[in-house]
């Protein structure tokens, strides 16, 4: 598939870069890895190994406020009749996702050679709604109309079968109202507007790591005792097996260190019998797209963001003599 | 100072008639009671000619407007 080999080249990237110079990255990791857990059209679930926290935070910052997309960003009203005033109606425009997939081809408009606007740094749309033969009208992202070419359009989204959904709503007119505006998109990223931003949620957590000493449980508590460290956990951590009538550890990884049990081994004695912790090298993470760009994309456009920083980083420290290892 | 000369930005009502007898500028509202439209300039009772509300509304500024959708 086209976007996992791209993350598998970005990730193969990362591992040269860091690897390379060092054989053993410092804190003695091993090379950085990624691991595509689960990949749908919204959502990527992925594991990064090897690294330190800064790093794999460094990714999750980039991909929330540094991958580039396409929003409106300015709105000209011709004509508004509607009960919302403009300034509410631009605001809405301004955080419709639209499909970013071309965005490489555009400049960011201060970066761009042209004084004002072109074809290079902006899209144009118009807006054009009237509502004359009903007593209400929802006017949706399908009311937007491209004044160009260029292959970015509001995002239309698909559920899990296949089927179209309704396109997004922006607002209703009622009878003898109208709209009509033209609309820029620009290109832009989540540090100038939370518009920009291509995800919904970018979520990163330490992998849980949850040890009993079972001999020692099952050994020490009655029945009655076991079965309620069981219940103890709100994550439902532990099961109890009823063949042994011994506790076990079930789903470690849906342990959110609470340390409720813990303070329950605490209070039984048995201190050493219960560990929890977290794996330092090791992180979770979980991107969902708003679908302007597919989740493996907006990935590897941040590794790719990422590495261009580090080595930015690298020359610069050079140029000043510093050890850039 | 010659009164329409300043009277550029579009909330301004000038017709030919205003322009000839060079009368005070006025403004169109819109009542609030009966929704007819009423010229006032800027010494005028606030008090609609057809129906006595007092309560006016602005019109719309006619040209194209501009926004940051941010
Ligand atoms: S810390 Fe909380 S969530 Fe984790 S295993 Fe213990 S009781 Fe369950
Ligand atoms: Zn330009
Ligand atoms: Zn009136």
């Amino acid at each position: 598939m086209y976007g996992m080999e791209q993350i598998n080249t970005a990730t193969g990237f990362a591992n040269a870069k860091f690897g390379s110079s060092k054989g053993q990255g410092a804190k003695g990791f091993d090379e950085p890895e990624i691991r595509i857990l689960e990949l749908s059209k919204y959502v990527i679930k992925f594991e990064l190994l090897n690294t330190d926290l800064s790093v794999a935070n460094s990714l999750r910052r980039i991909i929330i406020a540094e991958v580039p997309t396409m929003a409106i960003d300015l709105v000209e009203v011709k004509e508004n009749t509607s009960a919302l005033h403009d300034e509410f109606i631009a605001h809405r425009l301004g955080l419709i996702p639209l499909q970013s997939f071309n965005v490489d081809q555009f400049n960011l408009s201060d970066q761009c050679a042209c004084s004002s606007m072109c074809a290079q740094c902006s899209v144009q749309f118009k807006l054009h709604a009237v509502c004359s033969d009903r007593d209400q009208m929802e006017v949706n992202t399908r009311h937007i109309q491209p004044l160009s070419d260029a292959p970015i359009i509001p995002v239309q989204y698909v559920n899990d079968k296949g089927i179209e959904e309704d396109p997004i709503l922006i607002m209703k007119l009622s009878k003898n109202q109208q709209l009509d505006m033209n609309l820029v998109a620009r290109k832009g990223n989540g540090k100038i507007h939370a518009k920009w931003s291509p995800v919904a949620t970018c979520q990163m957590r330490k992998e849980p790591i949850v040890e009993i000493d079972q001999d020692k449980i099952n050994r020490d508590l009655d029945i009655e005792k076991r079965k309620e460290f069981v219940a103890l956990c709100p994550r439902e951590v532990f099961a109890f097996n009823d063949y042994r009538n011994a506790v076990e550890i079930e789903n470690s990884d849906k342990c959110i260190q609470c340390i409720e049990c813990l303070r329950f081994a605490q209070a039984n004695n048995l201190e050493r019998a219960v560990k929890i912790a977290e794996r330092e090298d090791k992180f979770v993470f979980t991107v969902e797209s708003t679908g302007v760009l597919t989740p493996e994309d907006i990935v590897s456009r941040a590794l790719q963001i990422l590495m261009r920083k580090l080595y930015e980083l690298g020359t610069q420290m050079k140029k000043y003599g510093v050890n850039a290892d | 100072m010659d009164n329409t000369k300043m009277n550029d930005n579009g909330l301004i009502d000038i017709n030919e008639e205003d322009m000839d007898s060079r009368e005070k500028p006025k403004v169109t509202y819109i009542c609030g009671g009966c929704g007819k439209d009423n010229k006032l300039d800027k010494d005028s009772v606030i008090r609609c000619t057809h129906c006595g509300h007092r309560i006016f509304y602005k019109k719309r500024e006619r040209k194209l407007l501009q926004y940051e959708a941010r």
